[in-house]
């Protein structure tokens, strides 16, 4: 009894990871651009068909990651320098926007279907090699690199966020943009830096979370999904603690959704999650003084 | 010649898709993005009623507008809590939990979908094209016309202020609340005779026709055709189903289609909200003004 | 329920984890009632109690003896209550006319269609000077001439009760005897009317009764000449 919890635990602790980055990743390009940003779902889709072709060429995991998870950043940096610079400057409501990234995201799925066909791909390193713990707990090397790349990747950045003169101008744009300018941060430098870094979290949760699944052009939208309550609970002030805490309960209960009514239902876990998370949310903001 | 009429029988359905969209978010200045859900569950409740429980016309119709309705009222009940981008999100996460329900419910077939046999009405079968591009453009006239004699009544005129203010209309004495639910009751009529209307022509339902590319599809077509004016979703529908046709021509291999609509479809999406978010004949543009939730 | 034009009675509201309104209580019939004192007090907050778009937290509000608590805004609007806005509201994309028009409903037209509407909204633009703009569309007026519009509306539905939200800060001052002419009108046949202003000029001129808000508390109530001149209000307002 004690060994399938734990073994279930070890599910849910990956799933966690992987929810935890995409969630890192969307509450940093949500600091420069503030509306639900579905362009976040092209690195986590893109990242790891791009890590799949360089594997497939050279061989090497490392060189495959290396190379995807650079693209990812430099892809988020031009994004936003290119099109969400401009989109909030020439005014547009968030809903405008939101709506033109899910025509954005829509675009992307195609062309990823159009250039890698519909067939499905895989990156499996470790050919399923495993860690046995004692009674009999069975970590994957992939769940094990998973924990331990978003432990890492979580003290990281908390370190940066509260630790260092970065983090602090962040923390400040996140709270207020025209703020942060009259302060004399260069502001769109910074947002550029998130949206970077933001893709590059996005991208290491789309090539960590490929690991379980099979890559198809709809798969990153589940973690998407996640993502995007694990913003909305952060109210989109950057409140890391509370969507790293809301990823973690997705992740538990999607977990023990799958083990007692089979996979297919953890699904609509996470959606149901994401709708009663606004509908709060939209509660709240209608008590606040503040305007929207 | 086949091939023309099922064309027309899209056209048609979509054109009625559209339309319901356009009656929702520009007259009532809700842009939800739920409609193939709504569709979908018109469509399921049809084939259910017509295949297992071998049902007649007479119940499945009025079933799938019923349901049709009641869906889009559920869709309605959400969008007055909500803010038009949180709103936007959250009909698409409905979108989900629907087609992921109905793929893991054995009762409507689970990913199987469901087959239904044909489907005779006075003799003439529902599902021969024919028959179809008949009915399906009546419909799309009938939507045209709803949408029509609803921006020339006094709860068009209410409409058009609780879209552009809430707030205001409130103040004037509009229920803004009843506004929007009458007109979301009648799209979702729409949507559901739409969905009885495609599942008897097809005689198949499948989460695959259901999926997020038709939700952005029915938007992009509301919104490429303009929204607010009855004639907009009509627009919208003939260069939406008219234009993969088109590249047919030019030559796409048949596997790729898949991908080759979601390109359009995303792109023409984010061209037009962006550049030409009125749409070719539309006289509103959908969600500029922030929404003020700091009064009820 | 005494049935006095308009009675709070304890009135709290909570915004946002702040209190708008503590412990409120005043009465109102008819005449005209002038709301002062600082940002933040709570004034706007008692108009949007008034007109039913803001819940109490606690107390009870009425108006003829309704409880406001059961009753929907629009409901209120059709008892004979208009209102306007601090930051004026008006439909961006028509023209004056049809803003002024919107204003009416069917019960106050009497069963005569929309021509009757602009006739009537045309004579509201008379009355507050903009009649030479009526076709004009409204996304392209001033602060002021938003706020005349705001007044038309007002005046086209001759209420009963008429809320007004700092009806002439941003105005030219040789417009403010439009908005007394209109105040006085409602003043006029049995109404009440209730504004929000910091002007005390024209407090003093147009008030028959000041009440004195501050940070959600009520002060100061009587004539105007009494609440203006105590210190102690002023005091309590902190040097606004």
């Amino acid at each position: 009894m004690i060994e399938s919890f734990a073994q279930l635990g070890i599910i849910a602790a990956a799933s966690f990871s992987v929810y935890a980055l995409a969630s890192l990743g969307f509450l940093l390009i949500y600091i420069p651009a503030k509306f639900f940003n579905f362009t976040a779902a092209v690195p986590v889709l893109l990242t790891p068909y791009i890590a799949y072709a360089v594997i497939q060429r050279s061989g090497s995991f490392a060189l495959g990651c290396l190379i995807s998870l650079a693209a990812a950043g430099i892809l988020g940096g031009f994004l936003y320098q290119v099109v969400f610079r401009r989109l909030g400057a020439s005014g547009y409501s968030a809903t405008i926007q939101l709506v033109a990234t899910l025509g954005i995201y829509t675009a992307a799925v195609g062309v990823i279907g159009l250039i890698f066909g519909q067939q499905s791909v895989r990156i499996d390193p470790f050919e399923s090699e495993a860690i046995l713990l004692p009674l009999e707990i069975r970590v994957s090397f992939a769940q094990a690199l998973s924990i331990g790349t978003a432990a890492a990747a979580i003290l990281c950045f908390h370190v940066v966020w509260r630790r260092t003169e970065v983090g602090l101008r962040l923390r400040a744009m996140a709270d207020d943009m025209i703020l942060a300018r009259i302060l004399s941060i260069p502001v769109s430098r910074y947002a550029m830096f998130a949206f970077a870094a933001g893709f590059v979290l996005l991208g290491l949760a789309g090539v960590l979370g490929g690991f379980d699944s099979a890559l198809r052009p709809t798969f990153a939208f589940p973690l998407v999904v996640v993502a995007m309550v694990a913003a909305a609970v952060g109210q989109g002030n950057a409140r890391f603690a509370a969507a790293l805490a809301a990823s973690a309960v997705i992740a538990i209960a999607e977990t023990a959704v799958a083990w007692y009514a089979g996979e297919a239902w953890a699904r609509p876990v996470s959606l149901v999650c994401l709708i009663v998370i606004l509908v709060w949310a939209g509660t709240q903001r209608r008590n606040s003084l503040r305007q929207v | 010649m086949e091939y023309l009429l099922h064309l027309l029988v899209m056209f048609g359905i979509f054109g009625a898709l559209a339309s319901a969209a356009n009656i929702d978010a520009g007259y009532g200045g809700v842009l939800s993005f739920a409609y193939a859900a709504v569709f979908g569950a018109g469509a399921y409740v049809t084939a259910y009623l017509l295949g297992p429980q071998s049902a007649p016309v007479w119940l499945a119709l009025p079933a799938a507008v019923a349901v049709g309705i009641g869906a889009n009222l559920i869709v309605a009940a959400i969008a007055s809590r909500l803010a038009d981008g949180d709103f936007a999100v959250a009909t698409l996460a409905a979108h989900g939990l629907f087609a992921a329900v109905v793929a893991n419910t054995d009762l409507v077939g689970g990913p199987m979908g469901l087959q239904i046999p044909q489907v005779q009405v006075g003799g003439l079968s529902l599902s021969s094209p024919i028959v179809a591009a008949a009915i399906a453009l009546s419909l799309l006239t009938l939507s045209v016309a709803a949408a029509y004699k609803l921006q020339r009544s006094s709860l068009g005129r209410a409409l058009r202020v609780v879209r552009e203010d809430a707030v205001l209309a409130r103040s004037l004495g509009i229920d803004a609340s009843a506004c929007r639910v009458a007109a979301m009751a009648a799209s979702g009529a729409l949507v559901g005779a739409a969905g009885f209307v495609f599942a008897s022509y097809v005689q198949f339902v499948h989460p695959d026709s259901f999926t997020t590319r038709e939700a952005v599809l029915i938007v992009c077509m509301a919104i490429a055709g303009g929204l607010g004016t009855p004639w907009g979703a009509v627009a919208g529908a003939a260069l939406l189903v008219l234009l993969p046709e088109g590249l047919r021509w030019v030559g796409l291999p048949a596997a790729s289609e898949g991908a080759m609509r979601d390109i359009l479809y995303g792109s023409l999406l984010a061209a037009f909200v962006l550049l030409r978010p009125a749409g070719l004949f539309g006289c509103f543009v959908p969600a500029a003004k922030p929404h003020d939730t700091t009064v009820r | 329920m005494s049935g006095r034009t308009i009675e709070l009675k304890n009135v709290a509201v909570r915004l946002g984890g702040v209190d708008a309104l503590l412990d409120v209580s005043a009465a109102f019939d008819v005449g005209v009632v002038a709301i002062i004192g600082p940002n933040g007090s709570g004034k706007t907050t008692v108009l949007n109690v008034l007109s039913g778009l803001v819940r109490l937290s606690r107390g009870s509000a009425s108006i003829l003896g309704k409880n406001l608590s059961t009753i929907p805004a629009h409901q209120i609007a059709r008892m004979g209550i208009a209102r306007t806005f601090q930051t004026s509201r008006i439909l961006e994309w028509t023209d004056i006319r049809e803003n002024v028009a919107a204003a009416l409903s069917r019960t106050d037209l009497g069963g005569n269609g929309p021509s009757e509407a602009y006739r009537l909204a045309e004579a509201s633009l008379t009355a507050v000077g903009l009649e030479s703009l009526a076709g004009v569309r409204a996304s392209t007026l001033s602060f002021g001439e938003r706020k005349l519009v705001e007044l038309a509306r007002v005046h086209v539905r001759k209420p009963f009760i008429a809320l007004l939200d700092e009806p002439v800060s941003g105005l030219h001052p040789s417009k403010f005897p439009i908005v007394a002419d209109v105040i006085s009108q409602v003043a006029a046949r049995g109404g009440l009317v209730i504004l929000v202003e910091h002007d005390y000029e024209f407090v003093r001129e147009v008030a028959g009764q000041v009440v004195a808000l501050s940070a959600g508390r009520l002060v100061g109530s009587g004539a105007p000449a009494e609440v203006l001149n105590d210190r102690a209000v002023l005091a309590s307002f902190g040097g606004a």
